[in-house]
């Protein structure tokens, strides 16, 4: 019996042969994940899609089996619309081999973590496919959880949106230890897919635990007149990096991102994004807030591509962070690369202290220091919230923000 | 023991002296206005009392019914009972004023325990309808793109709702229109009660036709130079404050 490595070509036979009953289109596709995986060089010194992060931290070798997939991700709560399907793809390999295969190709962002990428497609075992017919609605929001594994495993998620015409889907996912685990790691790696005119309000609270990894790759396409609304808030995680590709297909799309972290003792957070527009009319806005406490630490990397076709185009992309300690630091990298020339294109980054006016003046009514920073903090990063449309949802990821901070 | 007691105060900022000596008692039920040339010092004044962190005390005491103040954090200066109306309120991006309200009222409760919701909503309406402020406001950001009229309105709501012992009104009529100046002033003169010490800090006598005090003085140069009554207000917004000037080096 060997040791399990997801570097070892032993270890991936093993796992295949452990699921001869998938079907072969299934195992073709791992295998030529396994095989890019194997092909891939060491990581170079300088890959400007790390810069500034310390990728050891983020380190493979750390991994030593696979989690349950059968504890690692759950529907909380599942469509009760018609034309609207939330299933797990274990269950639905078994029912629908082929299904699966006949959904269009999407790939992974690409934007530096290639390695948990073609892992996740060698490796997983789960994931979730969100399926809307044209002009299907779903009034409730729907809930999935993923769920962080026991210390040294890892959950790979490979998970799957398709929404056709104008169908408008409301998700939360949820990151968190539900089993109290402490020291696992999730690779999560999301594909959308949104039609003319669809509309997806995506809303990621990500309360893991404080030893957890979270390695986050999504891509999402956006056709005619689609909206996609990422609204995202993390709080745990000793390190998560996040990697988010919006592109904008076809005229009239937007892509609006917001996302506040909230960093305390020596929590690493890294994300990258980059906003690709490759057709005329379209907007993409993108808010990243950070606030970091004691030895906390941050990386934003974010691009805003326009193509030489994608005139008219409306492209905004901030990030502000605000450091509460002198040991908390944040490294910000905007970018702007565009070939059209009649676009409307902003980047902007600030990071900053707290107002010592503002402090004086909140404790000036009889609120303490400390009560004080984080009533500042909390409406620094309340902006980005405000984005959710859904009340109830905007409500209860507030709610998650404050109580984190409170405690 | 009943007054907020400033004597011989002396005070500087980035060693810039600014206070040269100030006494000034204000006993609870009376209303006290200082009137003060720019940069005599009147908002100094009213930072150092409330405990702002930039200012130096270099010397004398001030003692709000017999507990001294300085060198005390800002928070614990208002939970003795002082409350300082800003000159210019900060604007605090995201920070309801609900929320801001009730934290700062928690923070007057015993550890743990917290303002009822219900009972919280309902007195903060009723001094917002007295003070003609839209419901709304409640869930708008601190006073973030607040016009100088809906600045000050919300800083008497916050005085209305904790109850302070002594109040200092630093410039609140600095930005109003008539009409603002009118509500703004009602607003306090609905606080004058025979429990409460009220010192208006203002550059014009024309806030002085609306909040009456029982007592003027004229700041100059960080030291009270002259005490009179209303009378003293109309008499400087008449001769300007030169000859008080000339007065106070001779």
């Amino acid at each position: 019996m060997h040791t399990f490595s997801l570097k070892k070509a032993e270890s991936f036979m093993a796992f295949a042969e452990g699921r001869s009953w998938e079907p072969g289109w299934l195992a073709d596709y791992r295998k030529e994940c396994w095989d890019n995986f194997s092909k891939l060089s060491g990581p170079m010194i300088k890959d400007e899609r790390w810069r500034f992060s310390p990728r050891s931290r983020f380190g493979i070798d750390k991994i030593k089996g696979l989690a349950d997939p059968k504890l690692s991700l759950l529907i909380e709560q599942h469509s009760s619309t018609d034309g609207i399907s939330l299933e797990l793809l274990d269950r639905l390999i078994l029912d629908q081999p082929y299904a699966l295969s006949q959904l269009p190709q999407i790939a992974g962002p690409d934007l530096g973590a290639d390695d948990y990428s073609l892992l996740t497609g060698a490796f997983s075992e789960t994931g979730y496919l969100l399926r809307a017919l044209p002009n299907s609605r779903s009034d409730i929001p729907l809930v999935i959880e993923h769920c962080e594994p026991e210390s040294g495993k890892i959950a790979f998620h490979h998970n799957l949106i398709e929404l056709e015409e104008n169908s408008e889907i409301t998700l939360i996912e949820k990151f968190s230890s539900p089993q109290s685990y402490s020291g696992g790691t999730i690779a999560n790696l999301l594909k959308v897919n949104l039609g003319e005119g669809a509309k997806l309000n995506r809303i990621v609270l990500q309360e893991c635990s404080e030893n957890a990894t979270l390695i986050q790759m999504e891509h999402f396409g956006i056709g005619k007149d689609a909206c996609l609304n990422s609204s995202n808030v993390h709080l745990g995680c000793a390190q998560s990096r996040v990697e988010s590709k919006g592109v904008l297909k076809a005229s009239g799309g937007h892509f609006e991102y917001g996302s506040v972290y909230l960093g305390d003792d020596e929590q690493l957070f890294d994300q990258r994004t980059i906003q690709v527009h490759e057709a005329p009319h379209c907007t993409s806005n993108l808010l990243c807030k950070n606030v970091l406490q004691k030895e906390a630490k941050s990386i934003f990397s974010g691009l805003i591509k326009v193509e030489e076709e994608a005139q008219q185009t409306d492209a905004y992309q901030t990030n502000r962070n605000l450091l509460l300690s002198a040991e908390a630091e944040a490294d910000s990298l905007p970018g702007l690369e565009i070939l059209a020339n009649e676009v409307k294109c902003s980047h902007g980054a600030t990071t900053s202290r707290i107002d010592p006016q503002e402090l004086f003046y909140l404790r000036s009514r009889g609120v303490p220091m400390p009560d004080a920073e984080k009533l500042i903090a909390l409406g620094f990063l309340r902006e980005c919230l405000d984005g959710i449309t859904h009340e109830d949802t905007r409500e209860r990821a507030f709610q998650t923000l404050e109580n984190s901070f409170l405690k | 023991m009943n007054s907020l007691k400033i004597a011989n105060l002396q005070a500087s900022i980035e060693d810039k002296s600014i206070l040269h000596g100030l006494t000034l008692e204000i006993p609870k039920g009376e209303v006290h206005a200082i009137m003060g040339p720019n940069g005599s010092g009147k908002s100094t004044l009213a930072k150092v009392l409330s405990g702002h962190p930039d200012y130096e005390v270099t010397g004398g005491s001030a003692d709000l019914d017999g507990e001294n103040l300085l060198g005390l954090e800002p928070d614990e200066i208002s939970k003795l009972g002082l409350f300082l109306a800003f000159q210019y309120p900060m604007e605090v991006p995201g920070v309801s004023i609900a929320n801001f309200i009730r934290a700062a009222r928690n923070s007057r409760l015993d550890e743990g325990e917290k303002v009822k919701a219900v009972d919280f909503y309902k007195e903060l309406y009723e001094h917002m309808d007295e003070l003609g402020m839209d419901r709304k406001f409640t869930s708008r950001s601190l006073n973030d793109g607040f016009s100088g009229g809906e600045k000050k309105r919300c800083e008497i709501l916050q005085m209305s709702m904790l109850n302070p012992k002594y109040c200092i009104l630093d410039e609140t009529d600095s930005g109003l229109d008539i009409d603002a100046l009118r509500i703004v002033s009602d607003g306090v003169n609905r606080m004058r009660n025979p429990d409460r010490g009220i010192l208006v800090i203002t550059h014009y006598q024309r806030l002085l036709e609306y909040i009456i005090p029982d007592f003027v003085h004229v700041m100059v140069e960080g030291k009270i130079v002259r005490t009179g009554g209303k009378e003293l207000a109309l008499e400087l917004e008449e001769r300007g404050y030169d000859w008080i000037k000339q007065e106070a080096v001779a």
